[in-house]
């Protein structure tokens, strides 16, 4: 069978068995806080800790407004966690499931979205958490956040190629995964996520986000959220281009190690 | 649609092992893009141009020295190796029982294994909540079910995989060497549950070193060695062949 095709069928047929990822996923889930004492209210303190202390000292820093600040720095750290635990997780989704990669005959796909189920749990309540704090901020809401539908679309669309890629090649270079890991921490220091735009602008520091891939990603959410409007279009366009390229690289990377995956596991 | 059956033309299979210790890691990947010409090639054959035709009903035993391929041509068989040539081709639902110690979450419970494992070998949640009785009592694992999997024997997790394995009520059971790890009880209680799959006409593939299981599942018996077939025929007249040969030979050879 052709491998594109056999690629095509394997990604359908993994999404058309949900029960099995969904399941395995929130199993890994439970997992995670399994023995822990305040359990997934982890996710909700992380978040809380992060937007108290780094909002607090870094709105002061950079002369920001509070309540504009705050909810700005919660939703940034929110998507932020869902991209890199999607590209850090998605390295490990084919090695940790060696044992039933070798065993059982459904697509690999399967332990790809699995991963995603598992990210999307604390992305969702994030997303929750930043109402939360909006409401804490008197902050306006309206229709124009239902913006950031198409927004997380375009972010869960990215996330599943980012995984996809890292989940091949981590098979065959094992050190990607910690690479990935050290060059994520440093990109989040040079992507807008506890600083604006703007604050890059005054600086002569444009180059910083519009290279940035990551930044469209967040933005797609971000912006509509806070702002009650649609992105710009140059920011969509950006994000579907990133996509575009991350989807001809998956399937370049897929079809070169779909067959061997489970000879080099 | 095709009839059930395993179909399989010049299959080979190949592994490059010498990735697994140097090219897998960066370092070594730019080192073999250096010096392509020093790269060591350690290609293992695993199978070698293999032609077969399992029809439904088919009762096939393999037999063959450790390394002759038999793991491997199960694996092609259930569509987890791909063939590197060749075409394989099975017709029906397939279950694999391999490697009973793998594909388990040892931090879970023997519950929570038996659901995940029924799920991946294609049974729907209700299905399964519907069966879990019946797995659990053929088990016998009792209490064991709700401990974390990580504290269990090798014989522990062939009861549990082959209980789900076989209640998935297949059309292709394809078992690896799994009879042996079981105790007696339990050897007696997978005997006649063997009986009853066989009796449906279904087929079934099964490697084993106990020429006696061979002798009393199978009715075609296929030796493998060295990754080819050396002899394709009735389970009798293959093990009697098999015997005679093993015995002049103790000794394993390293494939070249």
């Amino acid at each position: 069978m052709n491998i594109y095709l056999k690629l095509g069928k394997d990604n359908l047929l993994a999404l058309r068995n949900w029960r099995v990822w969904w399941h395995l996923g929130m199993a890994d889930v439970r997992n995670k806080f399994a023995k822990s004492v305040v359990g997934p209210t982890w996710i909700l303190l992380n978040l809380a800790l992060w937007v108290g202390g780094i909002g607090v000292i870094y709105g002061t820093l950079f002369n920001q407004p509070l309540e504009k600040f705050l909810p700005f720095l919660a939703i940034g750290f929110v998507v932020w966690g869902f991209v890199t635990q999607t590209i850090t997780e998605g390295g490990n989704a084919f090695v940790f499931a060696e044992g039933y990669i070798k065993q059982f005959t459904y697509p690999k796909q399967i332990y790809i979205l699995r991963v995603m189920v598992n990210a999307s749990v604390p992305f969702i309540i994030g997303v929750a958490i930043f109402f939360v704090v909006m409401l804490f901020m008197q902050r306006d809401f309206g229709l124009g956040m239902l913006w950031a539908l198409p927004g997380i679309l375009l972010l869960v669309l990215a996330n599943y190629l980012h995984a996809t890629i890292m989940a091949y090649a981590s098979v065959r270079f094992r050190d990607l995964p910690h690479g990935m890991t050290a060059l994520l921490q440093v990109l989040f220091f040079v992507t807008p996520v506890f600083f604006t735009v703007d604050v890059l602008k005054e600086r002569g520091l444009d180059f910083v986000y519009k290279y940035n891939p990551l930044y469209y990603l967040i933005e797609v959410v971000r912006y509509p959220l806070t702002s009650l409007t649609p992105a710009s279009a140059e920011v969509y366009a950006a994000a579907a281009l990133y996509i575009l390229v991350l989807l001809l690289v998956a399937i370049f990377i897929a079809q070169r190690l779909d067959k061997r995956i489970v000879y080099i596991l | 649609m095709t009839t059930l059956g395993i179909s399989l033309n010049q299959v080979g299979v190949r592994f490059d092992v010498s990735t697994a210790a140097d090219g897998h890691t960066l370092k070594g990947f730019l080192a073999s893009l250096r010096n392509r010409a020093s790269r060591p090639s350690n290609v293992i054959e695993a199978l070698k141009s293999v032609t077969l035709d399992i029809r439904a009903g088919e009762r096939v035993g393999l037999i063959g020295h450790n390394g002759a391929g038999k793991s491997t041509l199960l694996k092609v068989m259930a569509g987890i190796y791909p063939p590197t040539s060749g075409i394989a081709k099975t017709v029906g639902h397939v279950c694999p029982l391999f490697e009973f110690a793998t594909g388990f979450e040892y931090n879970r419970s023997g519950w929570e294994n038996i659901r995940i494992r029924a799920m991946l070998l294609g049974m729907s949640p209700d299905e399964i909540e519907e069966k879990l009785p019946e797995i659990a009592e053929f088990s016998g694992l009792g209490n064991f079910l709700d401990y974390p999997t990580r504290t269990y024997s090798s014989g522990m997790f062939v009861r549990l995989a082959f209980a789900v394995s076989t209640s998935v009520n297949p059309e292709i059971l394809l078992l690896d060497e799994v009879m042996g790890a079981g105790d007696l009880a339990f050897t007696e209680k997978a005997n006649v549950r063997m009986r009853e799959f066989m009796a449906q006409g279904k087929i079934l593939v099964f490697s084993s070193h106990s020429l006696d299981l061979l002798a009393d599942y199978c009715n075609r018996t296929v030796w493998l060695d060295h990754g080819i077939v050396i002899d394709d025929g009735p389970t009798p007249e293959v093990v009697a062949r098999y015997k005679s040969h093993a015995l002049g030979h103790s000794t394993l050879t390293a494939v070249s």
